[in-house]
């Protein structure tokens, strides 16, 4: 037997054709690739990533499409309510400040499609204002958060990343390749990181795939994009795509640590549960005790004792509403005390109602900061910061709706001071102008997030989800580069 | 090329491992280092390529001490493994270009690792096939074209007979052969008395982690290599002045 001429056994040094430190992990991470890319949990997972980004789409397209329609008819309704009623008639029709449909909703929900998204107020005090879901649908259905890209990374990404590489180390530890493959004048670090690209590109790739696919859908079915929105979708791809990093560097770091694949895949198990189901969890429950919200009863015992003490403040008068003819005789002294009782009654109650909504909106933000210590829950958060959306969108238009009452006002009493024959009694139907409302009034307009704000919301989150990165990368290197060859 | 110097390993549990080997491989030479199962020879194989460090002595190969310049004495030599350590969703042809690239080639060519394969003897049908479906010889075949790539020096072989059928072994030791007449000094671990015996240009043998005694292919035609092992195992082995000694 002769061994090969032409095969050049002299060390690769002389041969002038010695990999470049960057070669070496392109080459580890081809090879890994290749290997990883014939498995049938690969195949699977880049399946069922891209057909959940696909299905987000279609769903969140559908819903959109029925807010917007449901929206709609509540405008015609109102338009219709509003159209030839007198400033008086006016003052008592609920006028709707509505949150449009989230165009991202595919992208990160952050709680769009259950949150209140229409606030109805009339300028009477006699009228109690509504905060409330329009499209409430069926609610003995089972409820499910709704399916979008910040669900895919949570949850599914998180999971494949796990499986891609919970033997990465370990198992090929089992076989023995581990030790030849150091036994080559290759460093450490080196072959981690094509390990490390290899399972990120597996993942990264159909999930930039279903990402492209979905905004596409979702465009075909009707959501009328904007450019400020695929700044933001592509702000929460980049964040998916350091999110499946984070991840790959999880199951590297336990893979390098674990005795055998069995043991690997058993703590990255634990893992998951802990970070994506127990500490979110736990952050809610949490929130629930350390900043609990009035009950209802302790509401409406509240606005009991606003009844007792406008009765007794204004010593059973304030609730005297005369003919006109009576009244103008004494120039609507009654009239205008009630008036001013009504009102105090109404923006007492009122400072309860928002209280109470803001008390919620400050449970939700304690859930979520207890919730983000799971790094799953943060980069869900960032992903709704950066986008402009979740809690903030949700105060951004409690803010707004609440400022749309003195413009309303501002309106109606700039009608009702054209009217000599008023009696000026805002804001109580029959007390102001009989006239007809002039064209359809002020109309409220929802402002958005712009991406600048929401890099400003975001960047705590990102400051800490960079250190976590470091720290872990620290540990699944050292654990690496300690790690028994077999 | 390949030199123990009272190299000895002590783990943290206590146990001693490796108790003062010695032992020097040249060019053109082959070292058989016997020993039953948990004499040393892994402790020795992992030492020698870095993969644990040394409590007392030196591991050099090339003259580089393998603690202090773990990478520059990696390319000086080559590994072995004794298990199938290949990957097994990959072919002969695909595993090879990998481990080519490994050792530094940036453009293996087909060509080149076909000719590998085909001189170390395996067949040409089995170069596409995975490498779950070669049996242990085409394994072993499969891991000396690839050292054989590397182009090192020298090369350390963990048991590379065990497992084998006499046929395959006697591929593989003729293979040996060739390589040390090509210049390469091999450490090759083994249990096959029968085929160190064929093999080797010095043996040593290792008990429980001490270098029991070392025999030159000229003192091995003269004493029975069985004999002495056996000897070893039931603790009555005649040692020679100097041999055994802790």
């Amino acid at each position: 037997m002769t061994l090969p001429e032409n095969v050049d056994v002299a060390p690769s040094r002389t041969m002038g054709a010695e990999l470049s430190g960057r070669g070496i992990v392109a080459v580890v991470a081809r090879h890994e690739l290749r290997q990883l890319t014939v498995t049938f949990r690969f195949r699977a997972s880049a399946f069922l990533i891209v057909f959940l980004m696909l299905v987000a789409a279609v769903t969140a397209a559908a819903r959109f499409r029925t807010e917007g329609e449901e929206q709609k008819a509540l405008a015609r309704d109102h338009a219709r309510e509003l159209a030839g009623a007198t400033v008086d008639r006016a003052v008592e029709v609920l006028q709707p400040a509505v949150k449009p449909p989230w165009r991202l909703s595919l992208v990160v929900d952050g709680g769009q499609s259950a949150t209140p998204d229409v606030y109805r107020q009339a300028l009477s005090a006699l009228v109690t204002p509504q905060l409330f879901h329009l499209h409430r649908g069926n609610e003995r259905l089972p409820a499910s958060p709704p399916l979008d890209w910040t669900l895919v990374i949570r949850v599914v990404l998180s999971l494949t990343a796990f499986l891609l590489g919970y033997d990465a180390v370990c198992g090929e530890r089992r076989t023995g390749t581990l030790k030849l493959v150091l036994s080559y004048p290759v460093a450490r670090w080196k072959i981690f990181s094509g390990k490390l690209l290899a399972i990120w590109s597996c993942l990264a790739a159909p999930f930039l795939a279903g990402g492209a696919l979905s905004l596409l859908a979702a465009g075909l079915a009707g959501i009328p994009f904007q450019s400020a929105d695929f700044v933001k979708a592509s702000l929460v791809a980049l964040l998916g795509l350091w999110a499946i990093f984070f991840s790959t560097l999880a199951a590297l770091l336990v893979s390098s640590m674990a005795r055998d694949s069995s043991s690997s895949l058993s703590i990255l198990a634990w893992l998951w549960v802990t970070a994506v189901i127990v500490v979110p969890a736990l952050g809610g429950l949490l929130a629930h005790r350390l900043h609990p919200i009035p009950a209802e009863g302790e509401t409406a015992q509240e606005m009991v004792l606003i009844d007792q003490r406008i009765a007794r403040e204004h010593a059973g008068r304030e609730r005297r509403w005369r003919p006109l003819e009576w009244a103008a005789s004494d120039g609507f002294a009654w009239e205008r005390a009630s008036a001013e009782a009504e009102t105090r009654r109404f923006t007492q109650k009122e400072e309860v109602r928002r209280r109470v909504v803001q008390r919620k909106l400050g449970q939700a933000v304690l859930a979520r900061t207890l919730g983000s210590l799971s790094p799953a829950s943060l980069v869900t958060d960032l992903a709704a910061r950066l986008a402009g959306t979740g809690l903030e969108r949700d105060a951004s238009f409690l803010e707004q709706s609440w400022a749309f009452r003195p413009v309303l006002a501002g309106w109606l009493r700039t009608l009702d001071a054209g009217d000599p024959e008023s009696p000026h009694i805002l804001f109580f139907s029959g007390y102001v102008s009989r006239r007809a409302v002039a064209g359809p009034g002020p109309r409220f307009h929802f402002h958005e997030a712009s991406v600048s704000r929401g890099f400003a919301a975001a960047w705590p989150g990102l400051a800490l989800f960079t250190c976590e990165t470091l720290a872990l990368a620290v540990a699944a290197l050292f654990a690496f580069s300690r790690s028994d060859a077999g | 090329m390949i030199e123990a110097i009272d190299l000895s390993k002590r783990y943290p549990n206590g146990h001693l491992a490796l108790d003062a080997l010695n032992l020097r491989v040249d060019a053109g030479e082959i070292y058989c280092l016997l020993g039953a199962k948990g004499a040393g020879k892994t402790t020795a194989v992992n030492l020698f390529l870095g993969f644990t460090a040394p409590t007392a002595g030196k591991a050099r190969i090339g003259g580089l001490d393998v603690t202090e310049e773990p990478l520059s004495t990696k390319e000086k030599i080559a590994y072995l493994a004794d298990t199938t350590a290949f990957y097994h969703r990959l072919t002969a042809l695909q595993n090879l270009d990998f481990f080519a690239r490994l050792g530094g080639r940036r453009h293996p060519t087909r060509h080149e690792c076909e000719m590998a394969l085909r001189e170390v003897g395996l067949p040409e049908s089995a170069f596409g096939q995975r490498v779950s479906q070669l049996g242990p010889g085409g394994l072993r075949k499969l891991g000396i074209a690839a050292a054989l790539l590397k182009g090192a020096p020298a090369l350390l072989l963990d048991e590379p007979l065990s497992g084998l059928d006499p046929k395959s072994a006697a591929e593989v030791v003729e293979l040996l052969e060739t390589l040390r007449d090509q210049g390469k000094a091999l450490l090759v671990t083994m249990q096959e008395l029968f085929w160190a015996s064929q093999l080797a240009d010095r043996a040593g043998l290792l008990q429980e982690g001490r270098q029991v005694l070392t025999r030159s292919r000229e003192e091995l035609r003269y004493e029975n290599l069985e004999r002495l092992y056996l000897d070893s195992m039931r603790g009555g082995l005649r040692l020679r002045d100097g041999e055994g000694a802790a």
